[in-house]
C-alpha cells in the first residue's frame, strides 16, 4: 500500500522519521529528558504516531474511515503534547524569575485562549474543515505562547540561552507553517492537496534540525539560577517609578503646550 | 473556508513568524551588547552636564554676542546651541532608557510582580517615547523653550537619584543576582 505513495513523500517521510529518531536518541543519550520531559514525550509520541500510521495504511489503506479517525485522533494527542512542550519552553525561559513567570504565564495563557476562541469563532465553516480549524486553533495557541515568551524575555532582558532560543524558534515557526499550510489546504483544496503533505514534512524536517542544534547546545550550556531579591524592593520601587514616569509625561505635555503658545 | 478567515489566518501566521524572528534576533543582539553588571553600573551619565547645558542656553548671552559680534556670529551661536540642545535631549533619552532597564531588572529579580504596575510602566514609557519625539521635533524646528527641557532633565535626574539609592540598598546580593540574570554565555 505504501508503495503507491509518490517517491518524494516516502523520502520525506523517511527523513523526518530519521530526524525524529536522531533527536530522540540525542535527548536520551545526553540525559536531557529530565530537563525537557514534555519535549521528550512529544518527540516519542511523534515517532509512535509514525509507526501507527504505517500500520494503519498497510492494514486499512489511505481512504478508510478507520484510518481517517485514528490518524486525526492521534494528531490531537500530538498537538496537545506539543502545546505542553511549548509551555515547558516558556517555563524554561521565565520560570527562574518567579514574579515575572507568574505574570507571564497568566498573560500568555489568556492570549492563547483568546486566539483559540477567535480561530474557532471565525473558522466556523461547517464540519467539512472542522478538523483543520481545530488544528489551526491549537497551532495558533502554540505560536502565541512561543512568540509571547520571546517577547517577555526580551522586554525584561531575561537570560535566553541558545538552546531556548532555537527551541522557541522551532515551536513558533512550526506552528506558523502549519497554520499557513492548513489555511491554503482548506481554501484551495483541489490545487493544494497534492503539496500539503510535502510542505508539512519539509517544514517539520527544518524544525527538527533546529531542535537537534538546540539539544546539542543544551547539553553543554550552563544555566545559572538567579538569586531573587526581597519582594519589598519591587513593592517600593515600582509605584515610585510609575509615579515619576507620569510626572515626566506631564512635563512633556507642558513643554509641548509651552512651545505651541510661543508667538 | 471563507476568504476573511483565510486572510486572517495567513496574516496572523506571517506576523507571528516575523515577530518571532525579529525578537529572537534582537534579544541576541541585546545579550551581546549588554554586559550584565554594566546595566547597574552605568547609571545615568549625562545628567551631570545639565548645569553647563542650561547656562549655555541662556538668552542673555545671545543678546550680548549679537550686540558685540554682529548678527552672523549670533546666528552661528544660535545654531550651535540648537545642536547642543538636541544632543542633550538625546542623552536624556538614553538616561531614561537606562533607568527603565534598571526598573526591569528589579522586576525580573522580584519574587512578586504586579501586573498593574508593569502594565502602567509599559504604557507610560510608550507615552513618554511618543511625546519625547514630539518635543524633539519641536526643538528641531527651533520652537521649544530650553528652560523646560532643562526641567525635564531635572526630573530624569531625580528619578535617577532615587533609583540609584534603591539599587545601593539592594546591595551585593542583587548585584550578584543581576549579574547572573544578565551575564549569559560568558
Amino acid at each position: 500500500m505504501l508503495s503507491s505513495l509518490p517517491a518524494l513523500d516516502l523520502v520525506l517521510w523517511a527523513v523526518t522519521t530519521l530526524g525524529g529518531l536522531l533527536l530522540f536518541g540525542l535527548i536520551l543519550g545526553t540525559q536531557l529528558d529530565r530537563e525537557f520531559p514534555f519535549l521528550t514525550i512529544y518527540i516519542g509520541a511523534n515517532l509512535l504516531q509514525t509507526a501507527l500510521q504505517l500500520f494503519l495504511y498497510q492494514l486499512y489503506g489511505f481512504e478508510s474511515h478507520v484510518t481517517y479517525l485514528a490518524v486525526w485522533s492521534s494528531q490531537a494527542v500530538i498537538v496537545t503534547a506539543r502545546a505542553l512542550a511549548a509551555c515547558e519552553f516558556c517555563h524554561r525561559v521565565l520560570g527562574h524569575y518567579r514574579g515575572v513567570w507568574a505574570l507571564a504565564i497568566r498573560i500568555l495563557l489568556a492570549c492563547g485562549a483568546l486566539v483559540v476562541g477567535l480561530t474557532l469563532a471565525f473558522g466556523r465553516d461547517g464540519f467539512r474543515y472542522a478538523v483543520m480549524t481545530l488544528e489551526m486553533a491549537s497551532e495558533a495557541f502554540i505560536a502565541t505562547i512561543a512568540v509571547g515568551t520571546v517577547l517577555f524575555a526580551r522586554h525584561y532582558h531575561a537570560q535566553m540561552g541558545q538552546s531556548a532560543l532555537l527551541l522557541g524558534l522551532g515551536f513558533g515557526l512550526n506552528s506558523c507553517l502549519k497554520i499557513l499550510n492548513d489555511a491554503f489546504l482548506s481554501r484551495y483544496w483541489r490545487n493544494y492537496s497534492g503539496m500539503w503533505n510535502e510542505v508539512a514534512m519539509v517544514g517539520f524536517a527544518g524544525v527538527l534540525v533546529l531542535w537537534v542544534f538546540a539539544m546539542r547546545a543544551a547539553a553543554t550550556e550552563y544555566v545559572p539560577r538567579p538569586e531573587l531579591q526581597p519582594a519589598e524592593v519591587y513593592r517600593v520601587m515600582a509605584p515610585h517609578m510609575n509615579r515619576k514616569l507620569a510626572e515626566l509625561n506631564d512635563q512633556l505635555v507642558r513643554l509641548l503646550k509651552a512651545g505651541r503658545q510661543k508667538p | 473556508m471563507n476568504v476573511a478567515f483565510f486572510i486572517l489566518a495567513v496574516v496572523f501566521a506571517l506576523a507571528v513568524a516575523a515577530l518571532l524572528l525579529v525578537a529572537s534576533r534582537s534579544s541576541r543582539r541585546v545579550r551581546r551588547r549588554r554586559d550584565g553588571l554594566a546595566v547597574l553600573d552605568s547609571a545615568p551619565q549625562h545628567l551631570c552636564n545639565m548645569g553647563p547645558i542650561r547656562r549655555s542656553q541662556d538668552g542673555v548671552d545671545l543678546e550680548y554676542v549679537a550686540s558685540r559680534g554682529g548678527r552672523e556670529l549670533a546666528k552661528r551661536l544660535r545654531r550651535e546651541r540648537h545642536e547642543v540642545a538636541l544632543l542633550y535631549l538625546d542623552s536624556l533619552r538614553a538616561d531614561f532608557e537606562q533607568l527603565l532597564r534598571i526598573a526591569r531588572v528589579v522586576a525580573l529579580l522580584s519574587p512578586e510582580v504586579s501586573s498593574s504596575h508593569e502594565y502602567e510602566r509599559l504604557r507610560l514609557a510608550l507615552q513618554f517615547r511618543f511625546r519625547f519625539q514630539l518635543v524633539k521635533l519641536r526643538l528641531l524646528f527651533g520652537d521649544a523653550a530650553m528652560p523646560q527641557v532643562a526641567a525635564l532633565g531635572e526630573m530624569v535626574s531625580t528619578l535617577a537619584i532615587r533609583m540609584e539609592t534603591a539599587m545601593q540598598a539592594l546591595g551585593e546580593r542583587a548585584t550578584l543576582a543581576a549579574n547572573l540574570a544578565l551575564n549569559s554565555e560568558r
